[in-house]
């Protein structure tokens, strides 16, 4: 089984060749082999939704957690952890916005969980800590509230900030 | 040309300089262009870099930090912008200026840049490289114009990920957020605002922290929509009353029971039921602070007492169980049976579970008084007793814990262990907890009969308990309260140190995040429940050391009663005290059902209505309150006169009625429930009682306001006026006021 490969094409054309396994922690592309019956050895999988770039550092992503255990159960009332972000991925997610965005679409898409929380976890603290202005400042946003708006948004929300 | 270079410019592997200068002079163009083709209006939603157009955004953009340029206004700066970088001007604050309403959209360029630009336009990429390069390097010998650059250049790297993602995966990244950072990102934009307010993000946040959702009205209900982030909201104050608010400068004191103890205390947030060893009860209203009803006929002090929406059961020294009508103060049924003081009860539905010093413990309805059971067994006088439906569990002064199903008047388990008298017990159903003289608090399982855990520590007898989830807190006449889980049988926290009790702790009870303790020394301390942490002292009485206690406390999420006193100090404690006071601290404005302002409102809209469409109703001001009159004489010549009264103490409006002969006299009691005899099996015939008139003063018949609050919870979101409509419909009903349907309708 090992040195199986697959071969991964973006939307741009690019084509990869990927082991199997590492292709296979995105559940679309699972779903596609097994459930679909595409073969593994001819067949070229297109990935329309994703662009060269961004799958290649998804292959890069999936190749260094390629044996990681399965991701556990989400817990919906359990308090979210936003610091277990390993070193590694930290450093592998120091990119631009524009590509962070990309690759939280591309992890949707592949269903890739694994990579969606670390992606959404990162964006989540990006948020963390910060006040409006400087939740703006940091993602380019217009304050398109009146002055009035914005008075009775604070006031509403003004127990709701207690920490 | 320009999605592609847009597209590229995301992939962070190219070297994105002379596509970026490319797009900028390409914008540049596309800008000046557009601003001509479109002078004022210039069209859509702004999309950040990505592989959507970019278009220009529709109002004039203002940030509101100057220095700030949102992707909106990108296009109509580029012009301005280019021209700053070019001449190297030094104030960076003028030209990052976004006041676009200052900015004219169609500023030329001066013909040196336009040159310029052609210039650089002609050039080959390889050469805009170089040329880019050389122009930031002579740029970067100055800071401020390095600075601009960067901002200019920053937007194009920046994604809006709440509003630019699908919904869910927005979602996905706010549910990792805690609550304070969600409600600050909905202050952003409209877009975050409306994404961040998802009613299931804010109930997974109170599910989080177990805060129930607040279906009853509350302070936020003009300000918050979502009802999870209000329930939120409601906590959070809460939490901040109970720790830092002074409590209502002069709590109310209801004095009562004088010279006699206070033996038990019920407390619903409404009401204050307490019972005494002066062989009564009293009801008293929180909202009035007066004591409404006496519940006399015992025999002998009344030692345990049980309430519920409507009744009120009572158990005492001269043997029987009393049950009594919570609104109307009559005895209804009295439960005979037991041959020595009953001490304690468990109600649950109808049932009620008595446990004696004669040593048994027997089983009622307190609906049709009978006595359904009786569970023999126990030696020595039963202490405490719960019913959950299914078992019964009874303490004794034997030392033991008996286990019964009463439907078959069986022991399933005697639970032995305890090496002296039990005296306090909780029980969730699957584990009981009990108390005992011999310092131990023991947590056996129901089902088994076995002793799980034994939780040591305490030096005294455990005065109150209570069970949340597997933490159990625990009151000792050791003067600290322990925290225990029941699961691991460890202590999780003693709270004590520098503001500990200084004698004896009467009482416990957890609310919110809290637990709340009562002492022999006359204060009420909370403390944190996670923490063991002291936070402050509720209460200190002012006859504190000497001899002012509290006995017992009963707490709402939003309200605190204690009922105290002072021992004297004589050796013998069941003398009691020369004085019993109650306080109660309202510690959050409780939603009334309908304050006197919305009851005032109702009924001059009705008296409006009335006018309109020549009804008869009159509406009289006087100076002890606004009531409305309604009078007709039917058929035989009776006059029927109804009135609508605003009752403080339940704080919704009650209906009076009279019933008279033309010559005035009245009817009496019985032709008046001749009268309404076919409405026999109506609820709210059970409530009809003959009162004095609040505001007149003399005697009317009237449908008890005690069940108002439940009728009108059918209505709890409907406007006032309705509300009020709803209740006097169905009342006047009962009692034969006829109400036109015109009222109805707006």
């Amino acid at each position: 089984m090992a040195g199986n490969k697959i071969k991964l094409q973006s939307n741009d054309g690019d084509t990869f060749d990927v082991d199997v396994e590492i292709a296979k922690q995105s559940a679309t592309i699972k779903t596609m082999l097994e459930d679909l019956g595409m073969s593994e050895e001819d067949d070229v999988i297109p990935l329309p939704n994703v662009n060269s770039a961004i799958l290649k550092k998804v292959i890069q992503w999936a190749t260094h957690h390629k044996d990681d255990p399965p991701p556990p159960e989400d817990d919906e009332n359990r308090e979210k952890n936003l610091s277990d972000i390993s070193s590694w991925d930290q450093d592998f997610l120091k990119v631009d916005q524009g590509t962070l965005f990309e690759l939280i679409l591309a992890a949707n898409y592949l269903d890739i969980k694994g990579l969606l929380d670390v992606t959404c976890k990162t964006v989540a603290n990006m948020i963390k800590g910060r006040t409006p202005e400087e939740i703006r400042r940091q993602f380019n946003i217009k304050n398109d509230f009146t002055p009035q708006e914005e008075e009775q948004i604070k006031k509403e929300n003004e127990w709701c900030e207690e920490k | 040309m320009s999605s592609e270079s847009v597209g590229i410019l995301s992939s962070p592997d190219r070297s994105s300089s002379p596509s970026l200068i490319d797009q900028l002079t390409q914008n540049s163009c596309t800008a000046t262009q557009i601003s001509t083709d479109y002078p004022g209006e210039i069209l859509q939603q702004i999309r950040s870099p990505g592989k959507r157009q970019l278009t220009i955004e529709e109002s004039i953009v203002t940030t509101n930090d100057s220095k700030r340029i949102c992707n909106s206004n990108l296009r109509e700066q580029c012009d301005s912008k280019s021209t700053a970088i070019i001449t190297s001007s030094p104030s960076p604050t003028s030209s990052n200026n976004t006041d676009s309403i200052s900015f004219p959209p169609s500023s030329p360029l001066s013909s040196e840049v336009i040159n310029w630009l052609d210039i650089f336009l002609a050039m080959s990429n390889e050469d805009r490289t170089r040329a880019t390069e050389a122009l930031i390097r002579t740029c970067s010998t100055n800071i401020l114009q390095l600075n601009q650059i960067k901002n200019q250049i920053e937007p194009y790297f920046q994604r809006d990920f709440i509003r630019d993602l699908p919904r869910e995966l927005a979602l996905h990244v706010l549910k990792y957020l805690p609550a304070n950072d969600v409600a600050r990102a909905s202050r952003t934009c409209r877009s975050w605002y409306e994404t961040c307010n998802d009613i299931l993000l804010w109930k997974r946040i109170c599910q989080r922290k177990m805060i129930p959702l607040k279906k009853l009205r509350t302070i936020f209900d003009e300000a918050i929509e979502n009802e999870w982030k209000r329930s939120y909201a409601c906590h959070k104050h809460l939490e901040y009353v109970w720790q830092h608010e002074q409590l209502v400068p002069e709590p109310v004191v209801l004095r009562g029971h004088e010279d006699f103890v206070i033996t038990c205390l019920q407390f619903d947030g409404k009401r204050i039921v307490s019972g005494s060893d002066d062989n009564t009860l009293k009801i008293w209203s929180v909202a009035t602070g007066k004591c409404d009803q006496t519940l006399i006929g015992h025999n002998g002090g009344v030692w345990c007492s049980e309430m519920t929406d409507e009744l009120i059961v009572s158990g005492s020294t001269d043997r029987t169980i009393r049950v009594w009508n919570i609104g109307t103060g009559v005895c209804q049924h009295i439960l005979y049976g037991h041959t020595s003081t009953v001490r304690c009860l468990a109600l649950h539905g109808d049932i009620v579970v008595s446990g004696s010093r004669d040593a048994t413990v027997r089983v009622w309805n307190i609906r049709t008084g009978e006595r359904l059971h009786m569970l023999s067994g126990h030696t020595a006088a039963v202490r405490c007793v719960c019913y959950n439906g299914k078992y019964v569990v009874s303490g004794a002064y034997d030392h033991t814990i008996r286990v019964w199903l009463p439907d078959q008047e069986k022991c399933v388990h005697t639970l032995e262990g305890h090496t002296n008298r039990v005296y306090s017990l909780v029980f969730d159903g699957k584990h009981i907890v009990s108390g005992s003289l011999d310092c131990m608090i023991r947590v056996w399982d129901v089902e088994q009969g076995t002793c799980i855990h034994q939780l040591t520590g305490h030096l005294s007898l455990t005065s109150g308990m209570q069970l949340r989830g597997n933490i159990l807190v625990s009151g000792n006449a050791d003067s600290t309260v322990k925290i225990w889980n029941i699961e691991s049988g460890k202590c999780l926290h003693t709270l004590a140190g520098r503001n500990k009790h200084a004698s004896a702790v009467t009482w416990v009870q957890v609310v919110l995040n809290y637990v709340v303790s009562s002492g022999d020394d006359g204060t009420v301390k909370l403390w944190d429940l996670n923490t063991g942490d002291f936070i402050r002292n509720l209460v200190t009485l002012d006859s504190m050391g000497s001899g002012g206690v509290v006995w017992r406390i009963k707490c709402t999420d939003s309200a605190l009663v204690c009922a105290a006193g002072s021992r004297n100090s004589t050796e013998d404690t069941k003398k009691h005290a020369t004085e019993n006071i109650y306080i109660v601290t309202k510690l959050l404005a409780q939603m009334m059902t309908l304050t006197l302002e919305e009851f005032n409102q109702c009924i001059s809209d009705l008296y409006e209505q009335s006018q309109q469409i020549h009804d008869r109703w009159q509406l009289l001001k006087t100076s002890k309150g606004s009531y409305l009159v309604y009078s007709f004489v039917d058929q035989d010549h009776l006059k029927h006169e109804f009135h609508i009264v605003y009752s403080e103490s339940y704080a919704v409006p009650v209906l009076y009625f009279n019933i008279s002969h033309l010559d005035g006299s009245l009817l009496s009691l019985d032709d008046v429930w001749q009268l309404f005899t076919h409405k026999k099996t109506s609820k709210m015939y059970e409530t009809i009682t003959q009162q004095e008139h609040s505001i007149l003063h003399r005697p009317f018949f009237v449908l008890h306001p005690c069940h108002t609050e439940n009728v009108l919870k059918q209505v709890a979101d409907q406007p006032i006026k309705k509300k009020f409509l709803f209740w006097l419909s169905i009342y006047g009903q009962s009692v034969g006021l006829p109400l036109s349907v015109h009222y109805a309708i707006d």
